[in-house]
């Protein structure tokens, strides 16, 4: 049982690392140019006014030139000071510098300098320890310089998303069009492969309406002119027509036609989904906010979430997080108005009345504090973070016992969270503006954020559902798709006739396209009339083949993040396919 | 679907294969001029199919040469069931046959299917493990097993048989008392009241093949059947007159018959597929002019050869196949491309 489930967490881990490498290409990007800047002695900190996001930006320059006069030892003091301040600036992770200094550890690396190389892969990792793209980027060093269990680190990357909403969110956007073009082509494929094994019975089909005298001349014609013509019309329409050809003439295998029309509709509807968070994800405010739902704040992030506030009225979570920012530069009254706010957008939940809780006890307003504490209680809301917060209202009103009390719930569930917010009040002082715990907002209600309509998508949608299915947009995808899943409960399985024989009886196929189908993965389930099988296993390793072809853009992050991995990557993805193609023969057999 | 080219080694080979795996679904064997289709459900044979004849309508001809049908009678449904229930409503059909000689002349129809099957011609063979929907009630059950040994006994007992068929030979009941009869001895022996041709004498017994031969060289070896040179009926001479050219009279409405038996197959029945395909070669003899006719004879002349050409779906797949993988290239060059940058 333990091994099975080690199995399945292996297995998803697989499976989940070429979709958040999928993701990742926009991220890399950004990150790159943050490193150059860093090196320029250039970045958004220096803007900085606040004394802690300053002498981080100075002790950087600092392990910039102590790296260049290779003086190992004042780099790790200077390492462990920024270590310390990060702690002070509530910065959770120094991304950009983590990953100069992977960069650093590499080149150190492709000159025999191990020690070295380790040596920066750990402070890079001191640095952010929790961000996945510095724990992704790192990996191939790690693994080579020191011993670790690949399973937990992966998990460790796989913690790392999930604390993170704009990675989940970069890599449900990034995942999207990956998938639907892998379900498409496999679908399409698929398809195809049926009406080739299903040829004769196909000609049969469609002469059978016509004279016999012109039967054997015009039923092959046709039936290529019906299967051929559609892909003349794009992708979609060709997806569309042969799902109806199945239903028509190949009703036993309806299920096939089913997956497409699901193709269909999750274009339809997933269109909007992709572009809309591609739109919403390039806004500066967005990120801001995004920032500050993985407890990051920059300087100036309130003024940016104020200007972005002005143009989304509705958006409840950017309400939220402009809550958060105005509180941590201290403007408790402005933080009032902005939970408030969303607290009518977002209707009655717990987030809100916590975060007011915070805001009142910052303001000194301690018995407000603990009123509405209990009202967040009630609904609902009883992690980590909260019992924290509480504890710390609890000892302004004297009530040692339960002050006590809460704190030791914090320490039991969550110990990291515990020790850092222990250490910060050592460092600021109980009463210190981030000497409290940040609340997070649900990921689904970051996601309404992300799925509120935007200005020109209309557009932007229309120009890109033209080159998949002229003539459609989304909502007719969806419909279409729809249309044909009606028809999917109409459509009865054919009973087989006595039909004892026939025109093309023992039809050969070219020896050419019985070794194709063997060669394609899943094909040889097609000749052994499982075409459902074959759709799922063809779909499955078009989507892992995917970020060896480059293509989409969006699959292109595992090679361009980890070029390391790449040869890995093809010798796994090579044998799952060989592994697919050599199982298919046995089953064929 | 296995398909594979039959000769003399691998046809017994395929049908233990398949007897022993317990399979069922169709094999289809087929022969440049002709082709069966063998239904076989837990590795048995249940039934042999031909394109454009029906099996019941085979079973009421056999009926009818054996005398148990008179001629008059027509069978307006398919199937045997539907055979049995109209023989049941027919008043001389009824008191001729019961159930156990309509089933035992359904199984013997489907043995005699089975041995007109020869290795030696060499045919395609295709395997489809789908079963067809077929009526099941009257069906027999025949094991390879035995079908492979009464091909081997056929072969062996051939010269002796070919012996009593021939013309003059007929068959009358010896001095020796019946014991111990099989079915088939039974059926032959009761049959044999007058003197009768050996071929006469099998359609009469609706047995098969095998089963008569059996039989038969049986009854001679224990002296029930007496075989004598000298027809009682018919001088060599009046059996050349009237017999022989009968026979081929015969033989001649036969051929004709099943022409039109199969385009009569051909149209009306839409749910036969095969049929309803089969390419039927009609000429109108009402077409304006020679020239047109002409034409329109060539053009199906090639749609029938292009029918039944397998050549065809092999080159309908590969132009599938090169424009699935061409036209998406020379097409969809703007959807390739809209997912190649941001």
């Amino acid at each position: 049982m333990e091994s099975a489930v080690r199995f399945i967490k292996i297995v998803t881990l697989v499976v989940t690392i070429p979709l958040l490498l999928s993701a990742v290409p926009v991220w890399a990007d950004g990150d790159t140019a943050s490193s150059a800047d860093d090196q320029a002695g250039v970045s958004e900190h220096s803007s900085s006014v606040s004394l802690p996001l300053a002498r981080i930006q100075d002790t950087w320059r600092n392990i910039l030139e102590a790296m260049g006069q290779h003086d190992l030892k004042r780099v790790n003091q200077l390492v462990i000071e920024l270590d310390s301040l990060k702690l002070i600036a509530d910065v959770r992770g120094l991304d950009s510098y983590a990953l100069s200094l992977i960069d650093v550890a590499r080149r150190h690396f492709k000159v025999g300098q191990r020690s070295e190389a380790a040596f920066y892969i750990r402070k890079a990792l001191q640095l952010s320890p929790d961000s996945p793209i510095v724990l992704a980027k790192a990996f191939p060093l790690v693994r080579e310089t020191s011993s670790i269990s690949v399973p937990s680190y992966l998990s460790r990357i796989m913690n790392g998303v999930w604390s993170h909403p704009k990675v989940w969110l970069q890599l449900l956007k990034g995942s999207i069009y990956p998938l639907l073009l892998a379900f498409t082509f496999g679908v399409m494929v698929a398809i195809l492969l049926t009406f080739v094994i299903k040829v004769d019975s196909l000609i049969r089909m469609i002469g059978k309406p016509i004279s016999s005298a012109y039967r054997g001349l015009i039923a092959p014609l046709l039936l290529t002119l019906l299967v051929l013509l559609p892909l003349t019309l794009g992708p979609l329409w060709t997806v569309c027509a042969w799902c109806l050809c199945l239903y028509i003439f190949l009703p036993q295998h309806r299920w096939l036609g089913f997956i497409g029309s699901a193709v269909l509709v999750a274009w339809g509807c997933l269109i909007p989904v992709r572009e809309s968070l591609q739109t919403w994800l390039m806004n500066p405010g967005i990120q801001t906010m995004l920032d500050g739902s993985s407890g990051e704040f920059r300087e100036g992030a309130s003024e940016r979430l104020e200007a972005l506030a002005a143009q989304r009225s509705r958006d409840g979570a950017l309400f939220f997080s402009l809550g958060q920012a105005l509180r941590r530069s201290g403007r408790y009254a402005d933080a009032e108005h902005a939970f408030l706010r969303a607290e009518v957008l977002l209707g009655s939940q717990a987030w809100t009345r916590a975060e007011r809780a915070v805001n009142a006890y910052l303001s000194g307003n301690a018995q407000q504090a603990d009123a509405l504490f209990i009202e967040a209680e009630k609904l609902g809301l009883r992690n980590a973070a909260f019992y924290f917060n509480y504890s710390k209202v609890k000892l302004e009103l004297l009530d040692t016992e339960k002050s006590r009390e809460y704190l030791g719930r914090t320490v039991s569930m969550d110990p990291e969270l515990a020790r850092t917010l222990q250490q910060r009040e050592e460092l600021l002082g109980p009463d210190a503006r981030l000497a409290v715990a940040e609340t997070h907002l649900p990921f689904y209600h970051i996601l309404n954020s992300a799925l509120m309509p935007t200005q020109n998508l209309q557009t932007r949608l229309d120009e890109f559902s033209q080159i998949l299915m002229p003539g459609a947009s989304p909502p007719l995808m969806s419909l279409v798709g729809a249309a044909l899943i009606g028809m999917f409960f109409f459509v009865q399985r054919r009973r087989s006739r006595v039909v004892p024989l026939s025109s093309y009886a023992n039809t050969g196929f070219p020896q050419l396209v019985q070794r194709c189908m063997r060669i394609i993965p899943g094909g040889a389930w097609i000749a052994v009339n499982r075409p459902v099988i074959a759709c799922a296993l063809l779909s499955v390793s078009l989507f892992l083949l995917m970020p060896i072809l480059h293509w989409p853009f969006e699959s292109s992050g595992l090679m361009e993040i980890i070029p390391e991995l790449a040869p890995y990557y093809v010798s796994f993805v090579s044998l799952l396919v060989l592994g697919t193609c050599y199982v298919g023969v046995h089953v064929e057999e | 679907m296995q398909t594979e080219l039959m000769n003399q080694d691998n046809f017994a080979d395929v049908l233990r294969g398949i007897s022993q795996r317990r399979r069922q679904g169709t094999l289809e064997v087929r022969f440049a001029d002709r082709a069966y289709r063998l239904v076989f459900v837990q590795g048995k044979i249940i039934e042999v199919l031909q394109p454009g004849i029906s099996p019941a309508k085979e079973l009421s001809k056999r009926l009818k040469a054996a005398g148990v049908l008179p001629e008059s009678f027509e069978l307006a449904a398919a199937g045997y069931k539907a055979l049995w229930q109209e023989i049941q409503k027919h008043p001389v059909a009824s008191s001729q046959l019961d159930q156990v000689s309509f089933e035992r002349a359904v199984k013997h129809r489907v043995l005699d299917k089975l041995y007109e099957i020869s290795a030696a011609q060499g045919a395609f063979l295709n395997f489809d493990s789908a079963l067809l929907d077929i009526e099941r009630d009257f069906l027999p059950s025949v094991s390879v097993g035995q079908f492979l040994l009464d091909v081997v006994s056929l072969e062996a007992e051939a010269s002796r048989m070919a012996g009593l068929e021939t013309p003059g030979k007929y068959l009358r009941r010896g001095e020796a008392q019946p014991q111990s009869l099989s079915e088939g001895e039974q059926v032959l022996f009761s049959l044999l009241n007058e003197p009768c041709l050996c071929e006469e004498l099998r359609t009469r017994s609706l047995l098969s093949k095998f089963a008569f031969q059996e039989a038969v060289l049986e009854l001679i070896e224990k002296g029930h059947i007496v075989v004598e040179n000298d027809s009682p009926l018919l001088s060599s001479e009046e059996f050349l007159d009237k017999g022989l050219l009968d026979g081929i009279d015969a033989s001649i409405d036969e051929a004709f018959g099943e022409l039109a038996m199969q385009q009569e197959n051909s149209v009306p029945e839409p749910q036969v597929l095969a049929q309803a395909v089969e390419p039927v070669l009609t000429i109108s003899p009402s077409s304006s002019g020679p020239q047109r006719g002409a034409f329109t004879a060539r053009v199906a002349l090639m749609s029938a050869r292009l029918a039944h050409n397998p050549f065809v779906p092999a080159v309908v797949v590969l132009c599938w196949v090169c424009a699935a993988v061409i036209l998406p290239w020379l097409l969809w060059d703007s959807v390739f491309l809209s997912f190649v940058s941001p």
